[in-house]
């Protein structure tokens, strides 16, 4: 499986403002999550990945070339950027098919291909004769998707998309990212909504002040994704009854009971021993359990601040 | 998880510069020439046809055409074209247009001249209704030999306005305080240096329009070394060619949205 992104050392800095910091990674076909705090060097990645600026030092090489003012690259990425700011004056339909004409089509192509786009994110035709700065923030974000859709490019860039959907719009824009990675499209995205990432993405990147430190890509690593959680929060009839249930049988390294909601967050010594018996553990319990669910996903592990000393 | 990808697939479309074009013209245009433009542009003409009418007494035709090369051509026009074409360009570098535009493959001098040759089309047809609003004072205030001169004044518009909108488009390319370039420009080239009677003031573009004019102009000043309306029309879009030249090397080395820490 070759690379579709290569980065060597790669720095870019805005004077004395750290923006990317010696980061060498590989990006390989399929999603790719791009996880970090705020100011975390996310969005000066993706603007070196798409050639809008250059790199302070190292190198970066997308399907093999640099992006940096380069036509070629240029035409089979695409940019869906975390600002909120569209062209004034412009409806959805308009915008596409201007934006496809630049890409290269003819306007008949591009209007068949914008209507295509506007389908793939359901954004329903009367929307689509509104202007863009009308529309709310959950159908910008669909318009945005769709400007990505129009050339078929080779990898879509996307920054924090989920921003603003509800809980139908986040899984409709999975199931066109998971579409999209089925027919060979990569996806670099980013977001703060990790649990979403969680389960779209096959691979990640976890940038924090500009670097990848090492801890944090291990805590991310397939094989760490694949150990089970470390703690677990149930919502149960009788908390207590259930804590003492795992208590008696050592399971528990410590917990916390929430009684008034109904809550248990357990933190097990083994959480093989517990997830290797669930069922029947849930069983002998005797109590009815409405919940369960990890407390700490991975990533949010893996971006957690290490601790002070 | 994601599922295991195929082949990457064939890029859909090929740049096509015809097309990009197209895409351009369609996008400034749409904005440009959209109905909640139209209430700015209606003021505008309003105000032209209030002050126009009110300056030039009936049948005063030196009054009329002085006004009309002195002021309408050579002072009014220059700056609406270069503030319009200068916050044109602004208005490109935003990341609203910089992020869906500047990412797709035309090349960066390519999208200027694209932009620029879309802006100057939409400006052209808003001046029309600016000449237009000229021709109605003329009627309403009676002027005699009106007509012959049209062509003329028709023709130095629309130089004046491709020269003075790139030079918004490099000034804007340039610095966001386009305006500052501008005014500096004004004083020190066309209003200064225009004014001086030796030849350094030719460096000043109202002067050639001027010195087009003029002759042509019924009660035609003399002083005024005319080039002729075709060398006029050559020395202006050169100048406007130089101008849109250097924008579009400024413009394919400038780092754009994401270039400041505040953006990063």
């Amino acid at each position: 499986m070759s690379a579709i992104v290569q980065a060597d050392c790669l720095s870019r800095f805005y004077g004395m403002i750290l923006g990317l910091n010696d980061v060498t990674f590989t990006v390989n076909p399929g999603i790719t999550g791009v996880v970090g705090p705020n100011g975390a060097g996310k969005t000066t990645l993706f603007r070196l990945l798409t050639g809008q600026i250059q790199p302070s030092s190292g190198t970066l090489r997308v399907f093999g070339e640099s992006p940096w003012n380069n036509p070629s690259i240029q035409g089979r990425i695409a940019y869906c950027p975390e600002s909120e700011a569209v062209p004034e004056g412009l409806r959805p339909l308009d915008w596409l098919i201007g934006l496809g004409m630049i890409s290269g089509f003819s306007a008949a192509e591009a209007h068949t291909h914008s209507r295509e786009a506007l389908d793939r994110v359901k954004l329903l035709p009367e929307h689509w004769k509104k202007p863009v700065t009308a529309l709310s923030k959950g159908m910008k974000q669909r318009v945005k998707l769709a400007q990505c859709l129009l050339h078929a490019p080779a990898l879509v860039i996307l920054d924090e998309p989920m921003n603003g959907l509800d809980p139908m719009g986040r899984e409709d824009m999975g199931n066109v990212l998971r579409q999209l990675a089925r027919d060979g499209t990569s996806v670099i995205i980013s977001s703060h909504i990790l649990h979403d990432l969680e389960a779209l993405c096959g691979e990640f990147l976890l940038l924090r002040w500009g670097r990848i430190p090492r801890s944090n890509q291990d805590a991310a690593s397939p094989e760490a994704r694949r150990r089970w959680p470390e703690s677990t929060t149930f919502r149960c009839e009788s908390p207590e009854q259930l804590a003492r249930y795992f208590f008696d049988r050592h399971l528990l390294r410590g917990c916390e009971i929430v009684a008034e909601s109904g809550l248990l967050h357990a933190q097990w010594r083994d959480a093989e021993l517990f997830y290797g018996s669930f069922h029947q553990h849930l069983l002998e319990s005797g109590v009815r359990i409405f919940e369960v669910r990890s407390t700490t996903s991975f990533l949010e592990k893996a971006i957690a601040p290490p601790p002070l000393l | 998880m994601s599922p295991t990808p195929s082949v990457p697939p064939a890029p859909r479309v090929a740049p096509n510069a015809g097309h990009a074009l197209g895409g351009v013209w369609r996008l400034t245009a749409r904005r440009l020439l959209a109905p909640a433009q139209w209430l700015p542009v209606l003021a505008l003409l309003a105000g032209l046809a209030v002050l126009a009418s009110a300056v030039i007494r009936d049948g005063n035709s030196r009054q009329y055409f002085n006004w009309a090369a002195g002021f309408y051509l050579t002072f009014l026009l220059p700056i609406m074209a270069f503030l319009s074409s200068g916050g044109a360009i602004r208005d490109d570098l935003k990341s609203g247009t910089v992020d869906y535009v500047l990412t797709r493959p035309v090349r960066r001098p390519v999208y200027l001249v694209f932009k620029f040759l879309s802006h100057l089309v939409c400006l052209q047809l808003l001046c029309l209704l600016g000449l237009a609003v000229m021709v109605g004072v003329g009627g309403f205030r009676h002027i005699p030999d009106f007509f012959p001169v049209l062509p003329w004044l028709l023709l130095g518009q629309v130089i004046t306005v491709t020269a003075f909108a790139a030079l918004g488009f490099l000034c804007g390319v340039i610095t966001s305080k386009f305006l500052v370039i501008g005014l500096f420009y004004g004083a020190i080239i066309e209003a200064g240096v225009g004014n001086i009677p030796i030849q350094l003031n030719r460096l000043a573009m109202t002067h050639h329009v001027k010195a087009m004019l003029e002759p042509l102009l019924p009660h035609a000043r003399a002083g005024l070394v005319a080039d002729g309306p075709l060398a006029t029309t050559a020395i202006l879009l050169a100048y406007a060619a130089v101008m849109l030249a250097a924008a579009a090397v400024v413009f394919s080395l400038q780092e754009l949205a994401g270039a400041r820490p505040a953006e990063a």
